[in-house]
């Protein structure tokens, strides 16, 4: 009898734990913060302000995403999606005409983002850029 | 240890009045289990709420990427928010079976109308949780499921375009809506909840357990403690049973970001338990006499709802038409809810 | 006399090529109204060129609706080209302007020897290889095999055609690669697996098999090699990916497992208690 009881009782016993442990496990880890604290992308320090001269424009990585930055001869920052609004290629910037082209189907956009001429749908997304002492830093537009 | 706290909390008289807590044995009792899965159900979404507060952020750009953040980088980030979508939804299934068990076995009667009432008013802040809880994911169909509900709102006569400002927070549904859900979700209904709770649990220890009024007295019971106490014990470890399984081989989606430019993707709809007046209001004509279809429909559902929570004062003398109007309203919510999903 | 010859000699092709079409537009003494319609003179909607244009080049615009042009244009991507991108409107011309809108593939084409050989032999560039009305879907097997277009020109066992031979692997190789990492990614995502990040890389990888059929026209190797080399790359990544969203999967199946069971446990003993506690009273 004796036996008997204590063996119900680990059986329950056991069980509670047993739950409660696999109940408890991956609350603690959720709640220790992993190792990339960050992970939406918002604002990315691009380089040093030097490093791109003007009149000029280059892709740049912002998070897994292509970015169009461009510094203008009159001194001005723009940063523009850098995924052609008509099937995704990676644009580029055309120093002879001062405006942004799609390889892919000819396509062109000016210094707004605005499309010129070409089959894209839609202008280029626009980001922010600001300079924070001599970094250049690209963030999302809210 | 027991001792010391029971000097300064009085455990012992609550343990004698818990002790003398009865419950009917019937052949429907499996109803009774349904109200503590509902509170089962609530105690875990208050649990991974909070934790998935450690890691939310209710604006429009990071929305959408901190619940991305969650399913992907956070350990057991999938699990936790599957787990509080999947128990919103049962939960609400299991408030609402709740309801129609009391209805049917005729619980709602003298003495515990109140219970009935903070019952009512529980369901009725259930769903807003869903509903605000529904955008936070800032996904595509959260978006635009939000916007049609809105958009009913702004429908009322007189009233509606303010009560649709208030709601939206702005003209649009935006970053001022997304706060102002947030805050309803996780701090306002919160609240209310739990003080309605504490009401509606301690009217029911107050009252007891009502039996179907049919049964010949006395009606065989058994004590609360431990007896129907283990049982519900089983009954909520089956219920975690069951969102295991749901959150681990049904993980919920992530979505699309949502994007107020897009156009409304087909088959926008709401989430299922919002499916049966959808539904309705979808197939009403767009004027009836001098009315507005829509305006006619909400003012219905109105009407409908004020008459179902007067139960208690219409549905003594006439356990039949209870009984039958239940039936016909489970009906009409279950027909229209498919028809929703499908159409 | 030698200068009207040279004069006549020199205006020959200007009459073979932008003028002769003008001419017989002209000849048939097509009015405004021919195209526009009688009444108020409508602007000729994009979507109704091909129409207008067929009541007379009914042949023309047979073949031309067997092209990929027609099925992207008919399936609502106006940007593909009709009539009037190659021939113009008014100033109607016969000579076609692929580069308009693939300029990059005219940059690469005219890095190839089929460049200037085209031109001698008058074959019209890109049309000698893709036709001009009925443009076909291209595909890697134009390169080499029973379907080649190489064999046209070049016998089997000579330089170009190995060449044809080997872009033809270089594409399918980057073609099999990526379809094998997309796979994997859907049956992870079917599984429920949280993969979009992957999905949207995937997409930009498969990028690169667009990159690479424009290489093709320069008909060099380091052409090609540079956007297949990033696209084997890409996508050995993301089936690595697809694999870690599988394991993972697998992982959360044991945990369930493992937590079913001590839930099973302790149903069984409370259910145990409960009986023992009845059984007595």
């Amino acid at each position: 009898m004796e036996e008997r009881r204590g063996f119900l009782n680990w059986v329950l016993g056991g069980g509670i734990a047993a739950s409660v442990a696999s109940f408890l496990y991956p609350v603690i880890k959720f709640v220790m913060p992993p190792d990339i604290p960050e992970a939406p992308v918002h604002e990315v320090n691009v380089g040093k302000a030097s490093a791109f001269a003007a009149d000029s424009g280059k892709i740049v990585k912002f998070g897994n995403k292509p970015v169009m930055l461009v510094h203008t001869s009159d001194d001005q920052w723009k940063a523009f999606s850098g995924v052609c609004t008509h099937l995704n290629c990676t644009v580029q910037f055309r120093s002879d005409q001062h405006q942004i082209w799609c390889a892919c189907h000819n396509a062109f956009y000016d210094l707004n983002g605005k499309v010129l001429s070409g089959p894209p749908p839609r202008p280029l997304d626009q980001f922010d850029v600001r300079l924070k002492g001599d970094d250049v830093v690209i963030g999302r537009r809210a | 240890m027991y001792r010391w706290l029971n000097e300064r909390l009085a455990l012992d008289s609550i343990r004698e009045l818990m002790s003398h807590k009865k419950v009917p044995v019937h052949s429907q009792s499996i109803w009774y289990y349904f109200g503590g899965i509902t509170l089962f159900l609530f105690m875990i979404q208050v649990a991974t709420g909070i934790m998935l507060l450690l890691y939310y952020r209710p604006t429009p750009t990071e929305a959408y990427e901190s619940v991305q953040f969650i399913m992907t980088r956070v350990q057991f980030g999938w699990l936790i928010r599957s787990i509080h979508s999947w128990a919103a939804n049962l939960m609400v299934l299991a408030a609402f079976i709740h309801m129609f068990s009391v209805v049917f076995l005729h619980a709602y009667r003298r003495p515990r109308e109140m219970t009935w009432f903070s019952g009512m008013a529980l369901l009725g802040l259930i769903l807003a949780f869903g509903f605000s809880g529904y955008l936070l994911p800032w996904n595509e169909v959260s978006y635009f499921a939000t916007k049609v509900g809105t958009d009913m709102a702004a429908s009322v006569p007189a009233v509606g375009s303010y009560l649709a400002r208030f709601i939206r927070g702005g003209e649009d549904i935006g970053g001022g809506t997304l706060t102002r859900f947030f805050g309803l979700h996780v701090a306002v209904l919160p609240g209310i909840t739990t003080v309605l709770l504490l009401v509606h649990v301690v009217l029911v220890q107050q009252h007891g357990i009502s039996a179907p009024p049919k049964l010949k007295r006395p009606v065989p019971e058994m004590p609360f403690f431990p007896n129907f106490a283990l049982r519900e014990m089983m009954a909520w470890y089956g219920t975690l049973a069951v969102l295991g399984v749901l959150a681990a081989l049904y993980p919920w989606e992530l979505g699309v970001k949502a994007d107020p430019f897009a156009s409304a993707p087909a088959g926008i709809r709401p989430e299922w338990y919002f499916l049966a007046p959808f539904y309705t209001l979808k197939l009403i004509p767009a004027h009836i006499w001098i009315f507005e279809g829509e305006v006619v429909g909400l003012a219905g559902f109105a009407i409908l709802i004020v008459v179902w929570c007067l139960l208690p004062f219409w549905g003594v003398k006439r356990p039949r038409w209870v009984a039958g109007a239940g039936v016909a309203f489970i009906a009409y919510l279950a027909t229209f809810s498919v028809l929703g999903y499908y159409r | 006399m030698k200068f009207t010859l040279a004069a006549l000699l020199l205006a020959l092709p200007a009459l073979g090529t932008a003028e002769d079409v003008r001419v017989s537009h002209a000849k048939a003494e097509l009015k405004c109204v021919d195209c526009h319609g009688s009444g108020a003179i409508a602007k000729i909607k994009r979507s109704e060129v091909t129409k207008t244009c067929a009541r007379c080049h009914a042949e023309q615009l047979k073949q031309y609706t067997a092209s990929v042009h027609w099925a992207k244009f008919s399936k609502g991507e106006t940007a593909a080209a009709t009539c009037l991108d190659c021939h113009g409107s008014h100033e109607t011309r016969k000579a076609p302007t692929c580069e308009s809108c693939h300029a990059t593939l005219k940059e690469m084409y005219d890095k190839s020897p089929h460049a200037k050989a085209f031109e001698r032999m008058q074959l019209g560039g890109c049309v000698g290889c893709h036709g001009n009305h009925e443009i076909a879907v291209t595909s890697s097997a134009m390169l080499a095999g029973d379907k080649s277009l190489c064999a046209d020109c070049h016998p089997a066992g000579t330089g170009p055609s190995k060449m044809g031979a080997l872009l033809q692997s270089k594409l399918d190789g980057l073609h099999t690669s990526l379809q094998k990492s997309a796979e994997i990614l859907e049956r992870a995502r079917t599984v429920g697996m949280e993969v979009s990040d992957s999905l949207v890389k995937l997409q930009e990888a498969n990028q690169t098999q667009v990159q690479a059929r424009v290489a093709v026209h320069s008909l060099r190797v380091e052409d090609v090699d540079v956007p297949v080399k990033e696209g084997l790359q890409a996508a050995g990544q993301l089936y690595k990916e697809g694999e870690a969203a599988l394991r993972e999967r697998d992982k959360r199946r044991m945990g369930l497992v493992v937590s079913l069971s001590a839930i099973l446990l302790t149903i069984v003993g409370l259910w145990l208690r409960i009986r023992k506690l009845e059984n007595h009273s």
